[in-house]
């Protein structure tokens, strides 16, 4: 038996993935964006602090809001932006109820009722970091590059496949982990040069999630508009 | 020698005046229109105040968006390098220029109550200038509304912001792009004409010379799969008169060809045909000549008159010509005296019932009878006076007697009366199993396609607005702002009422965009007030982080506050010529908002809006509710569609107002010729078998009835009438002898009928569909006519008792 252990170990070296060539070999930017695509579809529930940067081509001085976003398969999510909040979005079924606890409004916009373009993609941009379907995903978009970044982390850069998209959206970059393929950053650059960046940390997987966070109740105070059907 | 120098001068002369007066055409859809219809009064009221009569449209399409702004950029460089338009438009005036968005800003809030516009103004005072700018900067970082992060980043004060809930502007950034499809690969540029009035000729040399400069830079660009495609009124009117006077051309040579063929056929002399043909050329030009100088700018629709007329005009050198060769050793003298009664007769009858077409609502049928009815008056003139002195020597020389054509035994006696009864019975048969239809569609009034027809259907599909088949516009006029915004308000209501009852689905009027008087009156202090606070207010932006960019919007506003607080602006708006003291925004971004839902038109102010149908709702109930709108608030509600249900009345009224006078005139003048009420009754029973035997071929063919044929019905009376007066008159001259009747006027009249015939049916080639289908009938119609009025009247002609014993006596 021993005189066949270093043959052994020869032929299993020999085997694709065992070599140590393999081992090193990095991956294709198809490979990482499905393997975070898949990565990302596995989370039952998912939560992080988030830190919410636009740099707008009007002002000199970038404006930052810090919140916090939950995400719970397949679709539901609820984005928390100021402390106290001043803006709540939560897609709740098929709808997306946006509510502006200061102004006391809120808005509720169905997902098969949304027509226009500016507005589909606006709300795409809530949940492009949140894909479900690897397929639909690469429907949407066309992957244009995903390279390693000095800090380790694998920067995928994505442009929209419909040409009515590609006018009001540029560019959307993911930043995700190099090993663990977690997503840390998201970032809209519009074609007028402004960026919209989101900033993960403290993640939780899947941890408990109350329904009560895809929610939205409201009281009496609060005036709901339907700004599709007011279109 | 003297003779024929003096015809050859006449005609020469008749050329020159018909090249002096180069007639004036017009091609003008609107002009075929019915007249003193509300509905075509308001479909051309909204072409001449908010339609496109005097901008061509350059239509661009490529594979890529920046190809095609590539593309429409340098034609638009062309076109002004050209000087070949005052102004040329291809992109939104608004969206490139905040302060031209800004003026309109400042005109808004000028409209808002005074409360409110005082609330801005608080906002607005020095020391709330920061809190207002971080205010704004809060917003735009929570904000998930991409149209207020748009524009608040550009809007430090948030003054785009208006309290009126349908205030939301038409231009903003994700408003539809009025220039360009949704992707971008297909553009237009709007040119100006270089002039303000003009018809047919000024538009095809323009659109040719802008067309030769497309061409000859498409020549010399390096685009590769780009379409240049040039449309809008100017090169629809070139495309359809040049249309239009190719068909009638073709169809006046055609004829003229038929007349000589069937002449020469039925002859086989050249020179009284040559000499026929140069009198027709005559007869058209002196008749071109004397209609433009009385009807003015001809519409070349009624350029159809040529093919009618010549079939007309040279049924009177046949029969001239038919009694020469029978009486060739008769003198002119005699000729003339034999047949002048009849021709004049028959050119005053047929001409009475062209003329009396002008009772038509169709403007280019009014044109055609009266320059028929002109024609036939000039041709009768002519041909009595000039056809015959060339000729007479000839025969006299010919010395030939044309044989008999047809017989008159007692056979065929029995054949026209039973030709009768089937005629008859056969067309009340047909009439009870598949009667004529009746055809409503105002397709039938225009050209069908072309290529700028196209094009504009390409511009439709691509960028909406404009366009009358897909929505319905609204029009609410009155005699100042003051009374059109009332007007709009009460107009407002009702619809709103429509929309509560489900027979709208929206509607939309140019409320929030309309000057309000009495609010710019108690405004324009404050606006005084707040011009001075725009340093400030930028000096707060700027220190807020907001770029000098971001701050044009806000500049534009204040310094408009300025203008207009100075009064300059009041009365000074000279695309509308305000009057009043009302305040309209006058920067050239909004000069071009404005003109698209405001105008002015004799003395009126107009108002356009629009209004959405739900899905439910009917061109019947539509048209219900636009009496409505007119009963109540004058307004006007506009669909092409709706033209279609205005045209079967005006088509009753058209013919008894047509027919009445004519059947009276046609009545008198049979009087006057036949002097016998036996006569008169069997010209009013060809008159009545031949319109019962058409009717009976239309069934047969499956033809319908629309607008413009149902007017070929004076024509067809006006052929039976002369034919049966021919007919009858001949009978007189001959005793009752059939075929002496036959050898002279029958054969002329057959041969009449066919080259009339043959000039209606030239015209059913032609690419319009209602001159198409006139000339179908009334081809028909004529052959029928002629046929009934030579083969079966004598023979009912014989039958009156007081008749026959003439015939006796005779022989």
């Amino acid at each position: 038996m021993k005189s066949l252990l270093p043959l052994t170990l020869l032929l299993l070296l020999a085997l694709p993935g065992l070599t140590p060539t393999s081992a090193n070999a990095e991956p294709t930017p198809d490979e990482v964006l499905d393997t975070w695509l898949t990565k990302q579809a596995s989370f039952k529930t998912w939560s992080a602090d988030v830190t919410q940067t636009r740099k707008l081509k009007s002002l000199v001085r970038p404006l930052v809001s810090e919140g916090k976003v939950y995400f719970r398969q397949p679709n539901q999510f609820r984005w928390v932006l100021g402390d106290p909040p001043k803006t709540l979005a939560v897609r709740m079924d098929d709808a997306l109820v946006i509510v502006y606890p200061r102004l006391k409004q809120a808005e509720r916009y169905a997902y098969g009722d949304v027509a226009d373009e500016s507005l589909r993609q606006a709300l795409a941009l809530l949940d492009v970091g949140f894909p479900n379907d690897v397929t639909t995903f690469r429907e949407q978009y066309d992957l244009l590059s995903a390279t390693k970044a000095e800090n380790d982390r694998w920067s995928i850069e994505l442009r929209p496949k419909s040409k009515e998209a590609q006018r009001i959206i540029g560019t959307i970059r993911l930043e995700v982990g190099g090993e663990d393929y977690l997503l840390f950053v998201t970032e809209v650059a519009f074609p007028d040069g402004s960026t919209m960046t989101n900033t993960f940390s403290g993640h939780e997987l899947n941890p408990e999630l109350d329904d009560a966070l895809f929610s939205v109740e409201l009281d009496d105070s609060y005036e709901m508009v339907d700004p599709l059907k007011k279109q | 020698m003297k003779k024929n120098a003096l015809w050859l001068g006449v005609v020469l002369g008749a050329a020159l005046l018909l090249v002096l007066s180069r007639p004036k055409l017009d091609v003008d859809l609107f002009t075929l229109l019915p007249q003193g219809s509300w509905i075509v009064d308001s479909l051309k009221l909204y072409q001449e105040s908010f339609g496109t009569s005097w901008e061509l449209v350059l239509s661009v399409r490529s594979d890529d968006a920046e190809t095609t702004e590539a593309v429409i950029g340098e034609l638009a460089q062309e076109l002004e390098k050209a000087a070949l338009s005052p102004k040329i438009l291809w992109k939104n005036p608004l969206r490139d220029d905040p302060a031209e968005l800004g003026e309109i800003l400042a005109y808004l809030w000028l409209n808002q109550e005074p409360e409110e516009f005082n609330a801005l103004a608080a906002r607005l005072q020095e020391d709330q200038l920061v809190p207002t700018v971080e205010n704004t900067l809060e917003r735009i970082t929570t904000s998930m509304r991409p149209r207020e992060i748009a524009f608040l980043s550009r809007d430090p004060f948030a003054l785009t912001e208006l309290p009126i809930a349908d205030g939301d502007l038409p231009v903003g950034e994700d408003a539809e792009d009025p220039f360009a499809s949704a992707d971008g690969t297909f553009r237009v540029l709007f040119a100006a004409t270089p002039f303000e009035d003009g018809g047919y000729w000024e538009f095809k040399t323009w659109v040719t010379d802008v067309e030769n400069m497309v061409q000859a830079w498409q020549a010399a660009s390096t685009y590769e799969n780009v379409r240049v495609r040039v449309t809008g009124n100017p090169a629809l009117v070139k495309d359809a008169g040049g249309g239009l006077l190719s068909d009638m051309r073709n169809a006046a040579i055609s004829a003229l060809f038929l007349v000589a063929t069937l002449f020469y056929l039925a002859h086989r002399r050249w020179r009284p045909l040559i000499w026929l043909v140069v009198l027709l050329l005559v007869v058209i030009s002196l008749t071109v000549a004397v209609g433009s100088w009385v009807l003015g700018p001809l519409n070349a629709v009624s350029l159809g008159f040529a093919a009618i007329l010549m079939g007309l005009a040279a049924d009177y050198g046949l029969i001239l010509y038919q009694e020469l060769k029978v009486h060739p050793e008769r003198s002119l003298a005699v000729h003339r005296r034999t047949v002048a009664p009849s021709i004049l007769w028959a050119a005053v009858t047929t001409a009475g019932a062209f003329f009396m077409v002008s009772r038509s609502s169709l403007p280019g049928l009014v044109q055609i009878g009266t320059m028929v009815g002109i024609g036939i008056l000039v041709a009768s003139a002519v041909m009595l006076t000039s056809f015959l002195p060339p000729l007479v020597s000839g025969a006299r020389q010919e010395g030939e007697k044309t044989p008999l054509v047809f017989g008159a035994t007692e056979k065929g006696r029995k054949t026209a009366w039973a030709g009768t009864a089937v005629a008859l019975v056969g067309a009340v048969v047909v009439l009870l199993v598949s009667p004529p239809t009746v055809d409503t569609n105002t397709a039938n009034l225009g050209p069908k396609d072309g290529e700028s027809y196209n094009a504009l259907n390409e511009v439709r599909s691509e960028i909406s607005g404009g366009d009358l088949d897909k929505g319905i516009y609204l029009i609410v006029a009155g005699e100042n702002e003051s009374d059109v915004l009332e007007r709009l308000n009460q107009t407002a209501a009702l619809l709103d009422a429509e929309v509560e009852s489900g027979h709208l689905a929206s509607h939309t009027l140019p409320r929030a965009l309309w000057p309000r008087p009495a609010a710019q009156a108690a405004n324009l202090e404050t606006a005084r007030q707040l011009a001075p606070l725009g340093a400030p207010a930028r000096q707060a932006a700027l220190e807020a982080g907001f770029t000098d960019e971001a701050l044009l919007l806000t500049e534009g506003v204040f310094s408009a506050w300025e203008h207009f607080s100075n009064g300059a602006s009041a009365d000074a708006t000279p695309s509308l010529n305000s009057a009043g003291g009302v305040v309209w925004p006058s920067r050239p971004g909004a000069d071009w908002l404005i003109r698209k839902f405001a105008a002015y038109h004799d003395g009126e102010v107009l108002a356009l809006g629009k209004v959405e149908p739900s899905e439910t709702a009917t061109d019947g109930s539509l048209l219900e509710l636009s009496h409505r709108i007119r009963d109540q608030t004058q307004g006007r509600l506009l669909r092409w569609s709706f033209l279609g249900n205005d045209l079967l009345s005006l088509m009753r009224k058209d013919l008894l107002s047509v027919l009445i006078p004519m059947g009276i005139v046609i009545m008198v003048f049979l009087g006057l010729a036949f002097r016998r009420p036996g006569e008169i009754v069997l010209s009013l029973m060809t008159m009545g078998l031949s319109l019962l035997a058409l009717l009976g071929v239309m069934g047969i063919f499956g033809w319908s009835w629309n607008i413009m044929n149902v007017m070929g019905l004076p024509f067809l009376f006006g052929a039976g009438v002369d034919y049966s007066i021919h007919i009858q008159l001949a009978l007189q001259r001959h005793k009752g002898d059939i075929s002496k009747a036959h050898q002279t006027v029958g054969r002329a009249i057959l041969l009449c009928g066919a080259s009339t015939a043959s000039g209606f049916g030239t015209l059913a080639f032609a690419s319009n569909e209602g001159m198409s289908t006139l000339g179908q009938v009334c081809a028909a119609g004529i052959v029928l006519s002629a046929l009934i009025a030579v083969f079966l009247l004598p023979v009912w002609w014989r039958a009156i008792p007081g008749h026959v014993e003439e015939r006796k006596t005779a022989a």
